[in-house]
């Protein structure tokens, strides 16, 4: 495709759309909108837009449409795969300041709201009302890019990815024409599904301008347990059969060693240094989690599990998994010259002890230093991957481990990725996964977006 | 018309003794449960993917609609063939190609029936929970494509949250895969969730890679009994609100009570203007608590009795009369329009108002049931079939889709749009997202061969 750049007309119409003061063509606002939290290289916008409702986003589009300049929507830049990234330059729409809780119907269990909301915020405010927006990214992520981006979290376990929390949609398309999709209703079989054509598909298609959520009513009770066990195979084969008894867990985080480790450090913890299991059950009663607790504690053993702590009280529940929330980060601190890349695969559960033995043995026998943590109980697995800035070696013998993950991961039945969307990095896989199902993706992007102005460069090579 | 060249290619195409073409042959297919009728050219029983393939690259040269049908239980029409053609009756994709007991996924053709599943699954301590009324007669197929729903749906969601993946012949004559069969995934374009639903009329499904649970181990059915309908309605959001999600939440007007009155045995108190037909699943400990809350629940909210069901024959007669009313209501009155609409569950109370204010306006009777947990109900409008009374019939049907919209509700919940509600697509859609949505049908089916009619007008 070829892209217009940005010309002084071009530049006085989009201020137009916007104001000046939310309108940048300043180096340092670029730089901060040219890198997410992947390893991908610094790619430079050409202007940064702020809008503030639906009509100035419309305008924007519209005009941008018959320019054909790129426009790529940003929310919190917390992607791991490239997904904001102006790879073809064009303008970046920043939704940040979109941020307002529209609504809250407590009744419904339904709230409207803008996308650069953060969810941790809303959940802030939420909580009072005894509701909670499900899906839980660790990133201080926001909605328009959960959506976008179908993210996951802790919680999709029992509640879902991103895609089961929405309801409806505002959405503005290439050509600046806006359309809403679903209803408020609890279910719809009146036409296409949009919704899920739109959510997931990484700004691609359309830019979400107003989200109605579902919200989730806080539970009753709840319990958390920390396990360790001697190897992630053994704590991989416990995860399997939690899962497969029906145990419904509200969270089944696995972490190895390293993780613990680098917990530890950070927060003063004392856990075991050993493969580690973070569970956590959602219930009705306190007699019928324990009932459940009990079931969990004999299947791990059965696991070899070597330590099982259960009946942890809500201070160090809390502190448990806003240390997991923050273990990216605490990687990326400890590592202060290293790049990343995050594997983020995801297999049929029984295939699970055996796809994270096979990232062990990768990872120990290449000699590079990965860490494994993963919402397990979806069968996800992260492997992060810690290469020196200009070492090429490390980025060598990382790159080829994880082509040999993500292949083994969709040959048995998996994909190339459970959460991260494909953004720049997993374009590659995206033939090996779909086969001839990747042309009607293609056709559909085109007729979406005829002149390729939205996000160009992500998910097709 | 389907031309008598392609005719003769496509005895070529399937195996012999698979197409009909005798009229009297034709006469099943020519109709569903809307008691429609449209004659097809010809009904083909394919058996492999490729027939399909090869049969729609026929209808592409020679230009024939090709009309996928599962058990023709579909309450908008989708499986008639309005503009005659081909009937592909999916008929020998009836097998359970896996049940994985492990992974908790199954993989069946589409014509398996949606009750001979259940029980499959459910005999290998396993759940498939989507359950239409019509789980005897309807298929998997045609459940993936209306996205049916059903008397579990308020805490098991509806039959798009159980597929991961599917098989389909496209209209074009490719076989694609989409989806995958892990619990998530997020690589490209949602095909699969685009396909559910579609009716239809983007896609023959050939395969269906389904999620499923492991079977709760108990369940315990109640029946309550109100004097005032709208109280019935309240107590619909006081339960939910009383942290209980039970798996099934019927609500039964007294009309529809009345049409099945003769299947219920127990004794229903005089004056009952409404019954809530709730059941609550899971382990036997929270079973019984949340049967004991709904209990206290509904009393405070002014039942007038509550009846837990005392054995296993009367949980099943509770569930066959709750299944007869659909086709019970015409033992009332010869004619019948029949609504599916949803309106967020709250708003219920002002939806059952609402239309004891239309059937006294248009002096109609309007029963209504349904999955009232999901704000899902099965709006009946019946008629002596006069002109004037048909044409009042629509008057209520238009005013009650506009007040469902305005309630922020959906004109259609688990039946689709089909033929009857496509005149009603432009109160739910603006003409840009209609116009999306055929251009996409016209992206996957250029030469619109697949279900013509269908949802758009
Ligand atoms: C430490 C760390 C932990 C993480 N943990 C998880 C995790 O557990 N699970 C998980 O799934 N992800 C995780 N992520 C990845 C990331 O946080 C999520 O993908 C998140 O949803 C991105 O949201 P964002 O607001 O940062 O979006 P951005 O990164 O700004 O954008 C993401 C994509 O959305 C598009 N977009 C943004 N707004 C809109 C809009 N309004 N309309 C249309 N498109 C839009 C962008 O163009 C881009 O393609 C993690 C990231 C980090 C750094
Ligand atoms: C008494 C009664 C009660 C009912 N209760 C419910 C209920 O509780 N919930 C609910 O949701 N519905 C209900 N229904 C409606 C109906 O049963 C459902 O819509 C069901 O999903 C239809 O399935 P079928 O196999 O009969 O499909 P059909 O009626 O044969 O076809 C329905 C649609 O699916 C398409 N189709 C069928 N097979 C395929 C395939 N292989 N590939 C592509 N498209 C295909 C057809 O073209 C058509 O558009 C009820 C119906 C009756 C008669």
């Amino acid at each position: 495709m070829d892209y217009k750049r940005l010309d002084n007309h071009d530049i006085e119409m989009l201020k137009g759309f916007t104001a000046p003061d939310r309108f940048s063509t300043g180096e340092s606002v670029k730089t901060l909108h040219s890198k997410d939290q992947s390893r991908h290289v610094c790619m430079l916008p050409e202007a940064v837009l702020w809008p503030l409702n639906e009509s100035e986003v419309s305008n924007i589009l519209k005009y941008s449409n018959e320019q054909r300049i790129p426009v790529t929507a940003w929310g919190a830049g917390s992607s791991l795969e490239g997904n904001p990234l102006s790879v073809c330059g064009g303008i970046v729409v920043d939704f940040t300041m979109m941020n307002r809780v529209l609504d809250v119907r407590e009744e419904d269990f339904q709230a409207d709201v803008e996308p650069g909301v953060i969810y941790k915020e809303l959940n802030k405010r939420l909580r009072h009302k005894g509701l909670f927006f499900a899906p839980d990214p660790g990133a201080d992520a926001t909605i328009g890019g959960m959506i976008a981006n179908n993210s996951s979290g802790t919680r999709t376990v029992k509640y879902g990815a991103t895609r089961a929390n929405i309801l409806k949609l505002s959405i503005v398309l290439a050509n600046g024409e806006i359309i809403r999709t679903g209803t408020r209703a609890s279910k719809t079989s009146s036409g296409y599904d949009l919704i899920n054509l739109i959510t997931g598909s990484e700004g691609t298609l359309g830019v979400v301008t107003c989200a109605t959520l579902r919200l989730r009513g806080l539970p009753a009770e709840f319990s958390a347990a920390v396990v360790s066990f001697p190897s992630v195979e053994s704590a991989g084969k416990a995860v399997f059969e939690i899962i497969r008894s029906g145990l419904d867990p509200a969270a089944l985080e696995l972490l190895d060693r390293g993780c613990i480790s680098l917990i530890n450090r950070n927060t003063g913890m004392n856990l075991m240094e050993r493969p580690t299991l973070f569970i956590e059950y959602h219930g009705p009663s306190i007699s019928y989690i324990g009932e459940v607790m009990e079931v969990t504690r004999e299947l791990c053993a059965s696991s070899n599990s070597l330590d099982f702590r259960s009946g942890i009280g809500r201070d160090e529940r809390d502190k448990l998994f806003s240390s997991r929330h923050r273990l990216g980060e605490m990687i990326v601190q400890n590592h202060t010259d290293c790049l990343f890349l995050s594997a983020d695969t995801a297999v049929p559960i029984s295939a699970y002890p055996e796809i994270i033995a096979m990232a062990r043995e990768e990872v120990e026998k290449g000699g590079v230093t990965a860490y494994i943590f993963s919402h397990a109980g979806d069968g996800n697995l992260h492997l992060k991957f810690a290469g020196r800035k200009d070492n090429r070696d490390d980025w060598r013998v990382i790159n080829e481990i994880n082509n040999r993950v993500v292949s083994k991961a969709i040959s048995l039945g998996g994909t190339a990725t459970g959460e991260h969307g494909v953004g720049i990095g997993k374009r590659a896989f995206m033939a090996e996964e779909h086969g001839n199902s990747l042309i009607w993706m293609k056709k559909i992007k085109e007729l979406f977006d005829p002149n390729g102005i939205l996000n160009p460069g992500k998910i097709f090579l | 018309m389907i031309p008598n060249n392609a005719l003769a290619e496509l005895k070529k195409i399937i195996a012999p003794g698979s197409l009909l073409t005798g009229p009297a042959d034709l006469e099943e297919y020519a109709t569903d449960s809307t008691k429609m009728r449209f004659m097809p050219d010809a009904v083909a029983f394919p058996s492999t993917g490729e027939e399909i393939a090869q049969i729609f690259r026929l209808a592409n040269r020679e230009y024939f609609p090709i009309i996928p049908r599962g058990g023709g239980s579909g309450k908008s029409g989708g499986a008639l063939p309005v503009k005659g053609g081909l009937v592909l009756a999916m008929d020998r994709f009836n097998r359970i190609l896996h049940i994985d007991t492990e992974n908790l996924i199954a993989r069946v053709e589409p014509f398996v029936i949606t009750e001979t599943f259940q029980n499959e699954v459910e005999s290998l301590g396993l759940f498939y929970p989507p359950d239409p009324a019509s789980a005897d007669a309807s298929t998997i197929g045609g459940n993936v494509a209306e996205c049916a729903g059903g008397l579990r749906g308020l805490k098991y969601g509806v039959t798009g949250d159980y597929v991961l993946g599917l098989t389909v012949v496209l209209p074009t004559g490719e076989i694609i895969k989409t989806g995958v069969e892990t619990m998530k995934g997020v690589a490209g374009y949602d095909l699969t969730s685009l396909i559910v639903g579609s009716e239809g009329t983007l896609a023959v499904i050939t395969s269906i890679t389904l999620k499923l649970l492991p079977r709760p181990e108990a369940k315990k059915t109640m029946i309550v009994f109100f004097r005032v309908i709208e109280t019935a309605a309240r107590t619909v959001s006081n339960i939910i609100r009383g942290k209980v999600i039970p798996a099934t939440l019927e609500f039964l007007d007294r009309m529809s009570i009345e049409c099945v009155r003769s299947h219920i045995k127990f004794p229903i108190p005089d004056e009952t203007e409404a019954i809530l037909l709730i059941e609550v699943d899971g382990s036997e400990m929270v079973v019984a608590d949340d049967a004991e809350q709904v209990r206290k629940i509904c009393m405070s909210s002014g039942a007038t009795e509550f009846r837990l069901a005392a054995s296993k024959d009367e949980v099943e007669e509770i569930w066959e009369a709750r299944r007869k009313v659909s086709d019970s209501m015409l033992d009332l009155k010869p004619g019948k329009i029949s609504e599916d609409v949803v309106v967020p569950r709250n708003r219920i109370p002002d939806l059952i108002r609402f239309l004891e204010e239309l059937s006294k306006k248009y002096c109609l009777p309007i029963p209504a049931y349904g999955h009232a947990g999901d704000g899902n109900l099965h709006v009946n409008i019946l008629l002596d079939n006069t002109p004037d009374e048909k044409k009042r019939g629509e008057m209520v049907v238009r005013e009650l889709l506009q007040r469902v919209i305005d309630l922020g509700g959906t004109i259609t919940g688990e039946h689709g749009i089909g033929i009857t509600k496509a005149m009603y697509m432009d109160m739910e859609f603006s003409p840009p997202a209609i116009t999306l949505m055929k251009q996409i049908k016209g992206v996957f089916d250029p030469n619109n061969v697949l279900n013509p009619g269908k949802i758009f007008l």
